[in-house]
């Protein structure tokens, strides 16, 4: 309430002193007599002023609409579409295929508003389209006859349940009710030791990592050698062993092994975070000479937060138990609820309400160490909960340099040499500054049927599309009927949302990515950036402007719910209206435009003048 | 007895505002807000504050308090979700509440057909083997918690026998009157489990208290005199023993109704139900308030009525209890 009322005065005062002297009458010189005389041997111009009253007027501020104009996105034509961006960014086409910067019906959003997404509604291009959604329980959808690469899509139809529960999932998927799911911990031994389970089950990577940060400026983990040894004292192998069970890689640096520029498992970076011999006697060696030896003269203290969850309590319990053993130090582990989590985490949180050490997980918007070292930690452009500060007595140089290498490696445009930029980043960052201690790469076990062959999911969500499935089999052993090719998923839970605009779960995005087509995509396994709307881009010598070049056989889609049949929209001409650049440029637009409400526009703020017009008050 | 009603229904008002008032307070007074993370990401400050003025989160909370009861009162809108982009509280209620109902009035019902004979019958032989085994399952429902139930029950009749589907629920919206489901055998299939789960709960609380209430009216003066003067046995004990020990059945049957009615969390969590009870626990952790709200003042809505309709009942129960 306070810091509310103090903000409102703040800003006025601020519209005070920048408006108020323009509105009012302000006292200017003014020329009223030019003479030219010649003083001794030089022609000069004496200039007789007097001071008079003028009115000035203040230029008023763009409107959002006129903001929205300068934008750095244009279609060039139907099939060229350009962006300029705020600074070189070598990582743009990743952002570009986005669900924020999809390309989205402007006429269907204009008619029908919010409820645009309903089926019966909701105009798509991608390679399903939506034709029931009964909320909190499924959603179906069937493919897209006019997807431009329908002939090499063999699901025909996808029925999608939202079941929260994973031992229910689980015995679902036993009674042949679904074709895949992530099996829940505690069948994790029984699923392994099943004669038919162990076949049907699989740990695909995942995207994001696990790591504890630690409040840099708080002692005694203020010491970056302290940040070291408990960092180093983490016996991450047995951890993922013994507590996680999935399968998941002990991580010796932030960037999981999908994103670009990552350096896991090099053995050049935090050698100590994999080889647990060399940590535990790396561990006594530094906190000892931090002051510590033997955990002597440590605090009471000391806390470990994490969000309340059983799972984060034994992992945290783990690492404590392991800190105990190998430093003689007790640490206290505290809970609170997610959302007031994390409000305490934020970096404006007084020092003294901060715990000193804290758990987070992180997964890719876009598989791209910007994504990674630069957005989460860099201490003056990230979200830098860690509190690194240039001015930091101990490492405070290795700081500055840590902050101008993300920055530089942003704006590099040779993949190799950012590749190399980056790892000497995660080096500073897990080794010089310890500023975290990675902790493991996330996996996803997976349960599918015999019947079924899928991909990973890749960054951007599902591919059923990829997907096949042997029909008759299936049919043999589930009952199921019919001609159609029925995939059984579960999603989860409700999708919030199926507007790419306002997505920010994986569930929603995962929906999206099956009806909404980018003018990138990633691919399942590598999670390169490869093709989709856009068959090839290029980018200026500046690396300011790059240019996507589209495919011209993708159609916007409806399902007639009375006909039950999938149209095409026509457009004005009565011709099937193809996607366009025009439509990609209203998407990023609306993103960017305050009055949608975009959570995730932020990542679109590398285009110009993005983050002036999503910022702007209305 | 009608001034009685009137004079409650109208005592609704002042109760349903409080609770109104106050639950509209708390759930801001959490810290931490509908908009302020995407995920764990924080997000811009200004992005934040142009969330918050887009659903009049920058007003003072007794002017957003205002809205909110006008928008409710006049245009019977409890207000947008904040999670659900797209979906209204009433929109939510409207598919989620008639599914818990459906759930919670069959529960209740098997509660009742189980509960009450078998307390009736393990008091009226007391101490003998049928008193034991009663009583013994009737314990073993209360402690079995039905997020242990339900698995169970899936594993033994779903999974191993075959007999019914693991999960969902066999009817959707819409429903005939707004509420009631057609009666399929698809709808019957999905409907035992998670009834059977959540009923032998309700029957096993039920059974007990009507069993503890009917011995001790048994033993009163006025049953013995009954007896006395010659009545048939079974005339005693329905006339009078079994109507009066009713009143505390039916005093803990308002509560139950409204919980049972407006959603079980676990019950339909377990069994992936599309019912109300997950709003009530996730839009806390969501900060969706007009979910909160919403969700609250309906469970509140259905308790005071059927808090009513209890103390209705006491009068018929008892002739002694009279309200004007």
């Amino acid at each position: 309430m306070f810091s509310k009322k103090w903000a409102i005065l703040a800003v006025t005062v601020m519209i005070a002193t920048l408006v108020l002297p323009a509105c009012q009458p302000t006292e200017v010189e003014k020329v009223v007599k030019e003479t030219v005389v010649v003083k001794e041997t030089q022609v000069v111009t004496v200039k007789e002023t007097e001071v008079v009253q003028v009115e000035v007027t203040a230029t008023p501020a763009p409107s959002i609409d006129e903001m929205l104009d300068t934008v750095g996105v244009k279609a060039i034509d139907d099939s060229t579409i350009e962006f300029t961006l705020e600074n070189p960014a070598g990582y743009f086409p990743a952002i570009a295929g986005m669900w924020v910067a999809r390309p989205v019906p402007q006429w269907t959003i204009e008619k029908y508003g919010d409820r645009w997404t309903d089926p019966g509604f909701i105009v798509t291009n991608g390679p399903y389209v939506m034709t029931e959604w009964v909320h909190d329980d499924h959603i179906i959808l069937e493919k897209n006859p006019y997807y431009y690469d329908a002939d090499n899509v063999q699901i025909d139809r996808i029925e999608m349940v939202m079941i929260v529960e994973a031992s229910t999932a689980m015995s679902m998927y036993e009674n042949n009710e679904l074709d895949s799911t992530a099996p829940p911990l505690e069948d994790m031994d029984r699923v392994k030791s099943d004669p038919e389970l162990s076949k049907e089950f699989t740990i695909y990577p995942s995207d994001c990592t696990y790591y504890y940060g630690f409040t840099t400026t708080k002692p005694p983990v203020d010491n970056p050698l302290v940040r070291k040894a408990l960092s180093a004292a983490i016996d991450r192998q047995t951890l993922v062993d013994t507590v996680l069970k999935g399968g998941q890689q002990p991580a010796n640096a932030f960037a999981n092994p999908l994103i670009f520029g990552n350096v896991a498992g090099d053995p050049d970076v935090c050698p100590w975070c994999l080889d647990y011999e060399l940590g535990k006697q790396k561990a006594k060696e530094w906190l000892s000479e931090a002051g510590y030896p033997n955990g002597e003269g440590w605090p009471t203290d000391v806390v470990l937060m994490h969000n309340t969850s059983e799972g984060h309590k034994k992992i945290a319990e783990f690492i404590q138990a392991n800190w105990k053993d190998v430093l003689g130090i007790t640490v206290n582990v505290e809970n609170q609820e997610w959302k007031v989590y994390l409000q305490t985490l934020k970096n404006t949180t007084p020092l003294e309400d901060m715990p000193h050490i804290w758990r987070l997980g992180w997964c890719a918007d876009y598989p791209d160490q910007n994504n990674w070292v630069h957005e989460v930690f860099n201490p003056t452009a990230g979200a830098n909960r860690t509190r690194m500060s240039a001015d930091d007595p101990y490492v405070g140089d290795k700081i500055a340099e840590f902050d101008k290498l993300t920055r530089a490696a942003g704006a590099e445009q040779d993949p190799e040499k950012r590749k190399e930029m980056y790892k000497q980043a995660e080096k500073l960052l897990v080794e010089e500054i310890a500023a975290m201690a990675p902790i493991y790469y996330y996996t996803g076990p997976n349960l599918s049927k015999p019947w079924l062959t899928r991909l990973q999911r890749g960054i951007g969500g599902n591919h059923f599309a990829l997907w096949k499935i042997d029909w008759e089999a299936k049919k043999a052993a589930t009952g199921a009927t019919g001609d159609k090719v029925t995939l059984n998923w579960n999603l989860g839970t409700e999708p919030p949302t199926a507007d790419p605009a306002l997505a920010t779960d994986t569930t929603s995005v995962d929906l999206d990515e099956q009806l909404f087509l980018g003018l990138t995509d990633f691919d399942d396994v590598t999670s390169e950036v490869i093709p989709e709307l856009a068959t090839s881009w290029e980018v200026s010598d500046d690396g300011l402007t790059w240019t996507f070049h589209l495919r011209d056989d993708v159609y916007w889609v409806r399902y007639d719910t009375a006909t039950k049949t999938v149209e095409q929209v026509l457009d004005d001409d009565g011709n099937p209206r193809k996607v366009t650049a025009q439509d990609i440029e209203y998407g990023v637009k609306r993103t960017l435009d305050p009055r949608t409400g975009s959570d995730y526009a932020y990542v679109l703020y590398i285009i110009k003048n993005g983050e002036t017009v999503n910022t702007m008050s209305y | 007895m009608t001034r009685y009603i009137i004079r409650r229904v109208l005592w609704f008002i002042p109760v349903l505002f409080a609770i109104i008032l106050a639950t509209f307070v708390f759930v801001r007074a959490i810290p931490g807000g509908p908009f302020d993370f995407a995920g764990d990401k924080s997000l811009p400050p200004t992005v934040v504050a142009n969330l918050e003025a887009k659903y009049h989160l920058n007003e003072p909370v007794w002017k957003q308090f205002g809205r909110y009861l006008y928008d409710l009162v006049v245009k019977r809108d409890l207000g947008p979700s904040y999670r659900y982009r797209g979906r209204t509280v009433n929109d939510i209620i409207r598919s989620a509440l008639p599914i818990s109902a459906q759930l919670g009035a069959l529960a209740l019902l098997l509660g009742l057909l189980i509960g009450l004979p078998a307390g009736i019958i393990a008091a009226l032989r007391q101490n003998t083997p049928i008193d034991y085994t009663s009583t013994f399952v009737a314990i073993l429902g209360v402690s079995i918690p039905n997020i242990v139930m339900g698995p169970i029950l899936i594993w033994i009749f779903a999974l191993k026998l075959g007999w019914f589907p693991v999960a969902r629920w066999g009817a959707q919206p819409p429903f005939f009157l707004g509420f009631l489901p057609t009666p399929t055998l698809t709808f019957w299939k999905h409907a035992i489990l998670p009834v059977v789960t959540l009923g032998t709960g309700l029957s096993a609380s039920i059974a007990r208290l009507t069993r503890a209430s009917l011995l001790q009216t048994i033993r009163e003066d006025y049953i013995r005199t009954a007896r006395a003067k010659g009545l048939a046995e079974r005339a005693v004990i329905v006339r009078h023993a079994l109507k009066n020990s009713m009143i505390p059945v039916v005093t803990i049957l308002g509560p139950l109704f409204a919980a049972v009615l407006t959603g079980t969390f676990t019950t339909e969590q377990i069994f992936g139900i599309p019912g109300l009870g997950k709003h009530f626990v996730t839009s806390v952790g969501n900060r969706d308030y007009p979910v909160v709200v919403g969700t609250t003042l309906l469970y509140s809505v259905f308790l005071v009525i059927a808090n009513l309709l209890v103390d209705i009942t006491y009068a018929w129960l008892d002739p002694r209890i009279r309200y004007d």
